[in-house]
């Protein structure tokens, strides 16, 4: 191509003959010496971006972004905090329904305690979120627990980490989504029967938005998060002035739909089952020190300043909430009824009110959204895990809109599959939920106290104090959700975070096995080719595509067959007949098989060529030289190839072998109409094998065929 | 010309090796009884190891013919189908 600028004339008579060449400028830009970089035209093939599949996915997820174009991704501390703390300030939606649920059993006089309960929570909360403000400053390209606990414990204590955290992640979309659900059939009863659809209809849309990018997303999430603040904070204030003026809640659930009151002793077990189902409330005050690399710069600060809002939001509206409910003698409902938070908000907004479904609708939407801080924790913690060689390459890719896609779609396809086998219940699904969460609090916590004891630098003696206060207070917790949720659901976590840290390490030798195959010693100086090459090309009679992989072939190697596979002998004899006559200097096999099937004889054949070759010298290479039809639209793909699919399949990981497609494109009618005049003249004797005018205008035939 | 014809003899050789390396393989692979019949065409020279290919089909037992077809300069060969006494059958060389 010849760059459009105007000549230059400058002081030598030949700069104004120079032409400049840039045959690449339309796909990359010149860098550097022996450097050129990607154009975004460059990653779009020509025939793709015409396609309808391409022109769907463009809509469905916007435009292909540049890696330059990442440094614009990052986060301002506005829409950090609804996409990193979403998860965190929702469980205030339902960590005081967790509570009541479990004291109802020792009757309205045990309700009494679950202020007590929240203000205990709420300590936790401010020392774990002090702990991990510390995390955001020692480890500001993120990662949270799993970095910490890999590289001031050990690898593996890295991986129980990572494992407890993936699952607290997929836990968090199926429980979030399940709890939003609810919010909305809290008003809309019918909606309790088609529950799941809507969550799986839920889950898809985040995806989307997540698929889309990260500043796209936080701009769809910001406002939710905000309008549920707001509302939620209004509840509480209102709801705290009815009750300091001895006013009565504005409504009372019917007796019937109430769970009723149990009898039983309040004795230490249940104050501790209450306070495990309580901790939910601390269920995604991690994630922002996993992502502080999406802040903007200083990311670390930025990162502990959203942590603090953060662990201040929560705090507030997880006690506001329980005191106003405990104040109105709020108790939970039957499976279907509504929620505690919204008996709160009916009771303080009155049932039916303007503000009643505003609040219910923004508790639905900040839940719905909760999801998004897993979706974006864990694609980041699959791709850290995948560079590390624990996870599959494919996590540590980026979309074309900078995205983790492979981590995105994999959170989305569990999270969708749990909330199908829990049937979509919130109170079913909770049991699994915190224990992922403590145990790498405790492992982050442990991991920094060893990391200040390590560093030693200024004020590490305090620092130290306050991880190891929030270790021992995480692993008290620990213990107390793990034995306390045991029986109900938490065994099953204690038996995924194994068998992923077994999955994380088969992976990790499989890695290790090929690296150590494939790697050259430093040292060692790649050889000449030294084995011979032979060339098996696969056949189903003569036409353009066969010839051309011929051609390709004969390139390849002096020894070169062409082997036709078939069960009809007449078929077969004519082909041979054919082929003695328009490609008499390649042999043709023709194997006359019993059977109907491509792939088997030419196996056969494949491993008797190698069987008959001499024992004294080394086996040569063997390229299968495929010829490939390639059809002009997408539909056509279903007609042709399927037995080179097939075929290709089978051929893969054979030893000493090499397959080869020789694609042949279909020409427009015209030009095919000219290539052919073209080739009738060249073998024509009369015009002497000259080319006639319309060939001189048409286009070049094809230089193999 | 002396390194003419060594470069010759060498070709010669290199080509009818590779011919009878390609008819082992049919002979194995109508023996082993994945294939009926394997028919090659345009092999280089076929006539130069016709004999050598002759004694390895009748130790496998296959049947073998070396095919000559008018208006092709080269004689196919047709290797099988299997003969039923092996070692012992006689094989028409046409």
């Amino acid at each position: 191509m010849t760059d459009d600028r105007p000549t230059l004339h400058d002081r030598k008579p030949g700069d104004r003959r120079v032409r400049v060449e840039r045959p690449h400028s339309p796909y990359f830009r010149y860098t550097g010496p022996g450097m050129l970089t990607a154009k975004a035209a460059a990653s779009l093939a020509p025939a793709a971006s015409r396609g309808p599949l391409e022109r769907f996915r463009r809509s469905l997820f916007g435009r292909r972004l540049s890696n330059e174009e990442e440094a614009f991704e990052r986060l301002p501390k506005k829409l950090a905090l609804p996409i990193f703390s979403s998860d965190a300030i929702s469980s205030s939606a339902y960590a005081t329904e967790e509570i009541f649920r479990v004291l109802v059993v020792a009757g309205a006089g045990a309700l009494l305690i679950s202020v007590q309960m929240a203000l205990a929570i709420t300590v936790l909360l401010a020392v774990v979120s002090l702990s991990y403000r510390q995390v955001c400053r020692a480890y500001p390209s993120g990662g949270g627990a799993y970095i910490v606990a890999r590289e001031n414990l050990s690898p593996l204590m890295g991986l129980v980490a990572a494992a407890a955290l993936l699952i607290d992640y997929v836990m968090t979309v199926a429980v979030s989504t399940a709890s939003a659900v609810s919010q909305a059939y809290s008003v809309i009863p019918a909606l309790y029967d088609i529950r799941i659809e809507i969550a799986l209809a839920a889950i898809a849309l985040v995806t989307i938005a997540n698929l889309r990018g990260l500043r796209e997303a936080g701009l769809f999430f910001a406002s939710p998060t905000y309008l549920f603040i707001g509302l939620a904070f209004l509840v509480i204030a209102l709801g705290l002035a009815k009750l300091a003026l001895g006013q009565g809640p504005a409504y009372v659930a019917p007796e019937a739909q109430l769970v009723p009151l149990g009898t039983e002793p309040l004795g230490i077990i249940l104050i501790l089952r209450a306070f495990a189902a309580g901790s939910v409330a601390l269920t995604g005050v991690e994630a922002i020190a996993n992502g502080v690399p999406a802040f903007r710069p200083p990311e670390a600060k930025n990162a502990g300043n959203t942590m603090l809002t953060m662990a201040i939001l929560l705090g507030v509206l997880f006690i506001g909430i329980t005191l106003v409910a405990d104040g109105f003698g709020i108790r939970p409902t039957e499976d279907g009824g509504r929620t505690v938070i919204a008996m709160v908000a009916a009771s303080v907004f009155g049932d039916g009110s303007a503000l009643f479904y505003a609040f219910q609708a923004a508790t639905a939407l900040i839940l719905f959204l909760a999801v998004n801080t897993s979706f974006n924790a864990f694609p980041r913690l699959a791709a850290i895990l995948a560079k590390d060689e624990y996870m599959p390459r494919q996590f540590a890719f980026r979309g074309d809109r900078l995205a983790f896609s492979w981590g995105i779609v994999a959170l989305a396809t569990v999270s969708g599959l749990i909330l199908l086998a829990f049937g979509g219940d919130t109170h079913a699904l909770i049991p699994l939920y915190s224990v992922g969460v403590f145990v790498c609090f405790t492992l982050s916590q442990v991991g920094m106290v060893k990391h200040w004891f390590t560093v030693r630098e200024s004020g590490w003696r305090w620092r130290a104090v306050i991880n190891g206060l929030g270790a021992l207070l995480t692993f008290v917790v620990l213990c107390v959700v793990a034995s306390m949720k045991f029986t109900s659901g938490a065994w099953l976590v204690l038996l995924l975070i194994p068998l992923l840290i077994a999955g994380f390490l088969t992976i990790n030798r499989q890695y290790a096995a090929t690296h150590d195959q494939i790697a050259m010693r430093p040292d060692q100086v790649a050889p000449a080719p030294h084995r011979e090459e032979r060339v098996v090309i696969p056949v189903s009679g003569i036409n353009r595509a066969v010839v051309q992989a011929v051609n390709v072939g004969r390139v390849i190697s002096k020894d070169v067959r062409a082997v036709l596979v078939s069960d009809d002998h007449a078929h077969a004899e004519e082909t041979r007949a054919a082929w003695e006559r328009q490609i008499p200097h390649v042999p043709l096999v023709v194997v006359e098989s019993p059977y109907r099937a491509l792939t088997g004889p030419l196996l056969a054949y494949l491993e008797v060529l190698d069987r008959s070759w001499p024992a004294d010298r080394e086996p040569p290479i063997t390229f299968v030289v495929v010829p490939e039809y390639v059809p002009s639209h997408w539909w056509e793909r279903l007609l042709y190839n399927q037995s080179t699919a097939e075929l290709r399949r089978a051929l893969l990981g054979r030893p000493d072998t090499i397959v080869t497609n020789v694609p042949y494109r279909r020409e427009q009618p015209e030009s095919f109409r000219r290539l052919q005049e073209h080739e009738i003249a060249r073998d024509d004797p009369a015009t002497g094998g000259a080319p006639g005018p319309k060939d001189r205008r048409g286009p070049q035939p094809p230089a193999a065929v | 010309m002396e390194h003419d014809r060594l470069r010759d003899a060498w070709l010669l050789a290199e080509t009818t090796e590779r011919t009878l390396l390609d008819i082992v393989a049919a002979i194995q692979l109508v023996a082993g009884g994945a294939a009926r019949r394997v028919v090659l065409a345009s092999l280089p020279e076929p006539e130069l190891v016709a004999a050598e290919a002759l004694a390895y089909a009748q130790a496998a037992g296959v049947e073998f013919q070396l095919a000559r077809r008018p208006g092709v300069p080269t004689p196919c060969v047709i290797i099988g189908p299997r003969s039923r006494r092996a070692d012992t059958g006689y094989n028409e060389v046409s």
